[in-house]
């Protein structure tokens, strides 16, 4: 009974971290299709998410929920300027290029983010305490309800976006087809531009609710952004519930894999499925990716 | 590499060494130790993403597998040096082998995902495998470099051996360049597809690049750690990735000169950065960015350039328009090919895309030695009948018979390889590329582009590079281009390159040439003119499939005629009664006869 209880417990707690790749993976998801770019800074959003929240709670003292507004704010903008300042300008679209610039956009965060506030892990207070409540035996820190509310708000929010907005439509169109959303009189440019916005505020929110579980530190967004990417192709980016089946998947396995064989290779399972996924299955476990 | 580049390296470097042995200075050697050692692993990116075009993120992994594994031979198992030092190189490769083998099919940013994870698995392993590695601390009090009585240890000795290593480096990545291998590598960096027909296995060759590369880096992992002879994993981690990545950018990725400029760049970068060594990463990143604008083939791209422009002034070549230069070697005759003319027989060739039928059934033959026509209006089928004669399609069913051999099931580039060349409705010539190294790309179909002979037998290699320069320049004599050899393909006007890939598919000696819409985008003049060079083209030997709208070329050129209406076959014949056939007149023509139309 005790080895069920274990197991119960090791698969809640990957729950939890599995929603968080499923949120980073449709930060993803939102910028890959509408541009057809796959942002390799994406990471870095949770990772200044999580750091300007704590800076915000610390040295401005704001109240938390002030502090994640005004975090997510300024995220968003530092996406907008990155698409307008480097992706817009590429004139000659070419992924070798976004592949540089946008790593070039990750390291620049990730090395701002250490000049900025330093090496070491810090913690974010958890929203509503530290607190836990038993499921089935299980303890589930109120974080993560938090963070299911969160995910549960932003699939809502974002089927409302892609569904039922004039605007949301113009942005999967730019997804089907580039040059037909430009025929009809789409601002292709415009929507790559709220594309950015859209996943970088999407990847602070994440990175934020997620924090209070872990530790923040300047260098934790690379690997958390690969995670959220592997939860995208993991589930498929047809629908933007997609990534968070494929994020839970993700955190079940590690968990489970951390807690029966070694917490050192938890990183390396990740990436071995990773691997798997994209040789051996290319469009994903459940949806359509061309993995070209 | 050219005898006096190998001439001009040794002297460069035994001036280097002179000096500092008269100043004595220890320091500078170890300084220059280190940029030997990175120079040889950044060569493995020219290898891999100069030459091949393949963005691979994890570089400094293979470093790590070859530093620790000769580390872990030598300190664990007490192997000699020499054999820690092979058998680093051979565990690098046969990882590269396993791994790249099935993670080189994805492209892009797919690419470059699957190879940081790899890196990160690496990592992991070199931390969490701590009976061999000794974990995060590292591994210390590793042997120096040794075999028998003779020890390498020092700056001294080191400096000797790390830089007849990076000559050998350097020797082996400049002959690749200047080899068909290497043409080959450039030719798929730019377009896969086009590499495909011009008989270039692109899986086979992209994976022998990736595990050249892989194994330049072991190389270097192994000789660091007998020279410095402590190694940890964060020296081999995907930062130590991203940044050898960057001065590979920086130096110049598409030449081993770059590798080394970017390897003192690895050196001095943090050095320059001074007081402000803590901003090196964001530096790095914003250095990441602007290179991508501004400087994209780096500070060697940048030497060459200014190189150029003080050299000479471009000599203005006389833009001549293409009637006129094939009018003038039209005298010159027969373009012999040497190859045996084969027939194509097509028959009950069928292919469906999603929801349409986009050939149905078709049969036709083209006999050797002439020109047939395939006709029909657009979506009647055409190109899609080209790309399944030339493997780039597999057929739903049917068969394509290359003098009675069998095509269907054949890869795009055995096909090339047995004689079926063609060219493409938008011309796909490589733009950045001279259009004598467009012409010799042709030669790929007829070479030998195994990487390991070009790597061993240099010789060889060297000979075949001058025998497909001498043919193309013979061919392109013959078309009246040679005048243009050294011209970037994208200067070239445009009917001239329609010209230019015709010699393309001419030097590989073709039985068949599928010839695709060639009068797109020419005047009446240069459209004549063209068809007085097919007609040389069959009178020297060679079969001709001409896909063509334009129905003056046809008449004029064609021994034959297939007609394509909605992926079926409408007529086939001689010119005459394929063209006075009402249906043939009512489906394409609109209804007025072709002679009066025309």
């Amino acid at each position: 009974m005790a080895e069920l209880q274990y197991f119960w417990q090791i698969t809640v707690a990957g729950l939890g971290t599995g929603l968080i790749y499923g949120l980073i993976g449709i930060g993803f998801a939102i910028v890959l299709n509408v541009s057809g770019i796959i942002n390799l800074a994406q990471g870095e959003f949770s990772m200044l998410g999580a750091i300007m929240t704590l800076y915000a709670l610390q040295v401005l003292g704001l109240p938390i929920f002030a502090a994640i507004a005004l975090a997510v704010t300024v995220v968003t903008i530092l996406g907008v300027a990155f698409e307008r300042l480097c992706i817009s300008r590429l004139k000659v679209f070419s992924i070798q290029t976004a592949i540089f610039i946008t790593l070039g956009a990750s390291m620049f965060a990730r090395g701002g983010a250490m000049v900025a506030w330093g090496k070491e892990n810090h913690s974010l207070p958890a929203f509503s305490g530290h607190g836990a409540v038993s499921i089935l035996g299980a303890a589930v820190p109120l974080q993560v309800f938090w963070i299911l509310g969160i995910a549960a708000a932003v699939i809502a929010a974002l089927y409302w976006w892609f569904n039922r907005t004039l605007f949301g439509l113009a942005m999967r169109s730019c997804a089907e087809n580039r040059l037909g959303a430009e025929f009809v009189g789409i601002n292709v440019r415009l929507m790559v531009t709220v594309s950015f916005a859209m996943s970088a505020a999407l990847g602070a929110l994440a990175g934020i609710v997620a924090a209070p579980l872990t530790f923040v530190s300047f260098d934790g967004g690379l690997i958390l952004g690969i995670k959220g990417f592997v939860a995208a192709i993991l589930g498929g980016r047809g629908s933007y519930l997609g990534p968070v089946i494929g994020g839970l998947a993700l955190g079940v396995l590690e968990s489970v894999s951390a807690g029966y064989i070694s917490s050192t290779y938890k990183d390396s399972i990740a990436f071995a499925v990773l691997i798997l996924i994209l040789t051996l299955r290319p469009n994903g476990l459940f949806g359509r990716w061309a993995a070209r | 590499m050219q005898r006096w580049e190998f001439l001009a390296f040794v002297t460069i470097v035994g001036l280097l060494a002179a000096a500092i042995a008269i100043g004595g200075n220890p320091y500078v050697l170890s300084v220059l130790n280190f940029i030997g050692i990175f120079s040889v692993a950044v060569m493995g990116i020219v290898l891999i993403l100069g030459y091949a075009g393949q963005v691979v993120l994890g570089h400094a992994a293979f470093m790590g597998i070859g530093a620790y594994t000769t580390a872990i031979m030598t300190l664990k198992f007490g192997w000699p040096a020499p054999l820690g030092v092979v058998s680093a190189i051979v565990v690098v490769a046969v990882v590269a082998y396993l791994a790249g083998k099935p993670i080189l099919r994805l492209k892009g940013f797919y690419l470059a995902l699957a190879t940081m994870a790899l890196a990160v698995v690496v990592d992991s392993v070199l931390v969490g495998w701590s009976e061999m590695t000794e974990g995060p601390s590292g591994m210390t009090g590793i042997g120096p470099f040794s075999v028998g009585p003779l020890r390498i240890v020092g700056e001294w000795p080191n400096f000797l051996m790390i830089y007849i290593i990076v000559a050998g480096a350097l020797a082996l990545t400049l002959n690749i360049s200047r080899s068909m291998v290497g043409i080959g590598l450039r030719v798929l960096h730019r377009d896969e597809e086009l590499a495909t027909s011009l008989g270039v296995n692109v899986s086979v060759m992209k994976t022998a690049a990736f595990v050249l590369s892989a194994t330049f880096a072991g190389i270097a992992g192994a000789i660091y750690t007998h020279y410095s002879r402590f190694i940890s994993p964060d020296i081999f981690s995907l930062h130590a990735s991203f940044d050898m990545l960057l001065v590979a950018m920086l130096g110049g990725v598409w030449t081993p000169y770059g590798a080394i400029i970017g390897a003192a760049l690895l050196k001095f970068l943090p050095e320059a950065l001074g007081a402000f060594r803590d901003y090196r990463i964001a530096a790095y990143g914003i250095i990441f960015i602007a290179i991508t604008f501004y400087l994209p083939n780096g500070i060697a791209g940048w030497i060459r350039d200014v190189a150029e422009m003080l050299r000479r002034k471009k000599p203005g070549i006389p833009a001549l328009v293409m009637g006129e230069i094939l009018a003038d070697t039209a005298a010159a005759g027969a373009i012999g090919t040497n190859a045996r003319p084969a027939s194509l027989e097509v028959a009950e060739l069928s292919k469906s895309f999603i929801g349409l039928r986009a050939v149905a059934d078709v049969g036709f033959s083209v006999p050797p030695n002439q020109i047939t026509a395939l006709i029909g209006p657009n979506g009647a089928g055409k190109s899609t009948t080209v790309n399944l004669i030339s493997g780039l399609f597999m057929p739903d069913q049917g068969r394509i018979t290359l003098d009675g051999v069998d095509l269907v099931g054949q890869s795009a580039d055995a096909i090339a390889r047995m004689g079926v060349a063609r060219t493409f409705q938008n011309v796909r010539l490589l733009g950045d590329m001279t259009v004598l190294e467009n012409v010799m790309a042709g030669y790929c179909a007829r070479a030998d582009l195994a990487v390991w002979r070009a790597l061993a037998r240099p010789r060889t290699a060297r000979q075949q590079f001058r025998t497909a320069r001498e043919e193309a320049m013979q061919i392109m004599e013959g078309l009246g281009i040679a005048r243009y050899a050294d011209q970037p393909a994208r200067e070239l006007p445009f009917g001239l390159q329609r010209v230019a890939e015709i010699a393309r598919a001419l030097i590989t000696r073709p039985r068949l040439l599928l010839v695709d819409e060639p009068a797109a985008g020419l005047n009446d003049a240069e459209t004549v003119a063209l068809g007085a060079l097919l007609k040389r083209l069959a009178a020297s030997g060679i079969t001709i499939l001409l896909i063509e709208h334009n129905m003056r070329l046809v008449q004029a050129v064609a021994d034959s005629i297939v007609v394509l209406h909605h992926g079926q076959l409408l007529a086939a014949g001689a010119p005459t009664s394929v063209l006075r056939n009402q249906e043939v007149i009512e489906a394409y023509l609109g209804g007025v006869p072709a002679h009066v139309g025309g």
